[in-house]
């Protein structure tokens, strides 16, 4: 309703358009004509941007808490999402529903809401329910899990004389061998997306299969400057050095590119790449992300996406219980997430639904991930109370090493200051 | 003498046209069309299929030519709303700096009045001061007066930047006050020779003032995102990066939006190419 308004408004052109485009953050109590319009901010674009507008769009339609209560969904750029969020909360006039990563709780947590006493079911997978949970209090409904994998294209591999699938490091090796001396292909780039901080994911999936950590327990101090830390960057350096997989080139885009039209044979990526894949005219498949040479054990990256309820100053009880039930309906009743969208879903019954195991999806990455999920393989990223996990200037150092600008132990070295002083 | 050095430095002459006139000509058209090549990759990739436009090598013909971008642009988001909010602010911004810094300018260069040295130097001591630090307390008054989410939040912010009233003092100090005195002994109220003598000698700084405004307003991108905070209020600018997902190359798609976005720019320029010429050439600005 807000939205038609502004195009009205706007479409005037007048001056009168200056003044009140509705819509926008908190909005207060519950509205005078008993009509609540929840704001909710999501970062997703893509594939699953169209599959969060689907359930939001379902929700809308069918309003399964009452014609009074309906979900406005605003999408941010996804590199500007926690620096909008994190504005509008210390503004205090923040949305009343927002995605985070569980990896971001500790460090919002004293804006949100405690929904502790508002949820109504906890049936999620336990890692990740486990996540929201900080301090004795809950501070995010769990929406799903998005480990990384290795995708590849088949049609490349077979070129080369490689049957999938890829089950080992060895094979992995033999394969990457193979396409080198017998397609144009580039074997492997660990990352489709370099440009600004790439690879990082990766590094600290080869980080726990070393057995490695990235802090201590206090999450006060660095310690990935060990064998495993280094173990991963000489590997990933390796690829676009002296093994000739990829070269050292970390263009934005460069691999993003040249992954769809054959030209880099395999890739290491996360849930969402399915909406890409499912596009491309060759033949895709996918293994579990076995590129480490001697791993200690198999890990892979991951995250949840989780919807969280920004504390507002004047929003009515009535409205947090409102938002709380409309992240529990999201995450709970549409299969879509993990069908169409690609992510490992956390609540229970829909990861274990005949919906989501009849998918075509499933057969494809979805069981790999699972498996993994149930055999404790996920590394899941530590919850920093003040650092931005993600930020591209806290890896350059991954980058650095990669291009072959850097040694791989005076990149960890830079990367140990630059956590360290993060973390002071 | 000066007939033998005339023809020893007589130019190689071919129907007219000089060696030196010819080289000359060359390098500038290939100067101008190197500052072109990228929006003809633009404007190419936004003609190709998504397959096309990742496929490997530089391809500079779409084939086959095709308006998939444009059309999921225009039905599958809310580009047509974003262009409208991105004119509306822009237009005002605009319209609100020059009405607002010339008087400014014209009260601290051409009146007398006490403090107005002092106040000049505050308002380009704010030149000094990071836009980023104004973000959180600008956000918070924005936030009280209850103006998130309205154009209002993004146009205020914005006219109330010193390099207008910078520019315009410069030049209306050079005026001069001859003029002045001449206008104010036939009679002229100071609104008169505001309305009257000033902003007319001024048609060129101003014009090319309100182009530097349009274009740096209709560019940005933190502020609008930060106080615009539903979708159907996004500036241009703002929706061009929201359609670019980062976890999707989509080349056509993203270049098709970038045409869009940067299309109306470039007509503005053209039609006033020829005042913000004559205003760099008196003030070097811009």
């Amino acid at each position: 309703m807000k939205a038609a308004g502004v195009t009205g408004v706007a479409g005037l052109g007048g001056i009168a358009g200056c003044v009140g485009m509705g819509g926008g953050g908190g909005g207060g109590g519950g509205g005078g004509d008993g009509n609540i319009e929840l704001d909710y901010w999501t970062l997703f674009g893509g594939g699953d941007g169209e599959v969060m507008k689907s359930i939001i769009d379902k929700f809308n339609d069918e309003q399964p808490l009452g014609d009074n209560i309906s979900i406005n969904r605003q999408r941010t750029p996804w590199e500007e999402h926690y620096n909008r969020l994190f504005t509008s909360m210390t503004g205090g006039d923040p949305p009343d529903m927002a995605i985070s990563h569980a990896s971001y709780l500790r460090r919002f947590q004293d804006t949100l809401v405690d929904i502790q006493d508002n949820v109504s079911s906890n049936d999620y997978v336990d890692s990740i329910l486990s996540a929201c949970q900080i301090d004795d209090g809950q501070y995010a409904v769990p929406m799903d899990s998005h480990p990384v994998g290795l995708y590849y294209n088949v049609d490349v591999l077979n070129e080369a004389g490689v049957e999938p699938p890829i089950e080992s490091y060895s094979q992995f090796e033999e394969a990457c061998n193979a396409i080198l001396e017998n397609t144009d292909a580039l074997p492997f780039s660990p990352d489709p997306y370099w440009g600004g901080g790439g690879g990082f994911r990766q590094w600290f999936m080869g980080l726990n299969q070393y057995g490695g950590s990235m802090f201590n327990d206090d999450l006060t101090e660095a310690t990935f400057g060990d064998e495993a830390g280094t173990g991963s960057l000489e590997f990933l350096a390796s690829v676009s050095g002296e093994r000739g997989w990829d070269q050292p080139d970390i263009s934005e885009d460069r691999v993003a590119q040249s992954f769809r039209n054959g030209s880099v044979a395999m890739t290491v990526n996360g849930t969402w790449y399915v909406n890409v894949m499912r596009e491309q005219e060759f033949e895709w498949g996918f293994d579990k992300p076995r590129v480490f040479p001697e791993a200690d054990q198999l890990r892979s990256t991951a995250d949840s996406h989780t919807i969280v309820i920004p504390q507002q100053s004047n929003a009515s009880d009535e409205r947090v219980q409102a938002a709380v039930d409309a992240a529990e309906w999201i995450t709970q009743e549409n299969p879509s997430w993990g069908a169409e969208a690609g992510h490992l879903p956390a609540y229970n019954p829909i990861l274990n639904s005949d919906e989501l195991q009849n998918a075509d999806i499933w057969g494809k990455t979805l069981e790999s991930f699972m498996e993994m999920a149930n055999d404790e393989q996920l590394a899941y990223w530590p919850q920093l109370p003040n650092s931005d996990l993600y930020a591209g200037t806290n890896w350059t150092w991954v980058t650095d090493a990669y291009s072959q600008n850097s040694e791989p132990q005076a990149a960890i070295e830079q990367g140990v200051e630059t956590w360290n002083s993060n973390l002071g | 003498m000066s007939n033998t050095t005339t023809s020893r430095s007589e130019p190689f002459n071919i129907g007219g046209i000089t060696l030196r006139s010819a080289l000359v000509h060359l390098v500038m058209y290939g100067a101008a069309f190197l500052f072109v090549v990228p929006y003809i990759y633009m404007i190419s990739t936004s003609f190709m299929t998504q397959q096309d436009a990742v496929a490997q090598g530089m391809n500079w013909i779409p084939d086959p030519v095709t308006l998939g971008s444009y059309i999921q642009l225009f039905t599958g988001s809310q580009i047509i709303q974003w262009s409208i909010n991105t004119l509306i602010i822009s237009s005002l911004t605009t319209l609100l700096v020059l009405l607002v810094d010339s008087m400014i300018a014209f009260a601290l260069t051409r009146l007398e009045w006490p403090g107005q040295r002092y106040l000049l130097a505050l308002i380009i001591a704010s030149f000094m001061v990071p836009g980023f630090v104004n973000i959180i307390p600008l956000y918070l008054v924005v936030s009280d007066l209850g103006l998130l989410n309205s154009y209002l939040a993004v146009i205020l912010p914005f006219a109330a930047g010193p390099l207008g009233v910078f520019l315009l003092a410069q030049f209306f100090r050079d005026i001069p006050y001859e003029l002045q005195e001449a206008a104010q002994l036939d009679g002229f109220s100071n609104f008169r020779i505001y309305t009257r003598m000033i902003l007319p000698l001024s048609k060129s700084i101003l014009t090319a003032l309100a182009l530097f405004i349009f274009v740096w307003s209709w560019n940005q991108f933190l502020w609008p995102l930060i106080v615009l905070q539903s979708e159907a209020a996004y500036t241009l600018p703002i929706g061009v990066v929201v359609l670019q997902d980062n976890f999707t190359y989509q080349p056509a798609l993203t270049m098709a939006s970038a045409v869009v976005a940067s299309g109306p720019l470039f007509i503005l320029f053209l039609l006033l190419q020829e005042q913000l010429m004559t205003a760099v050439e008196m003030q070097g600005v811009t």
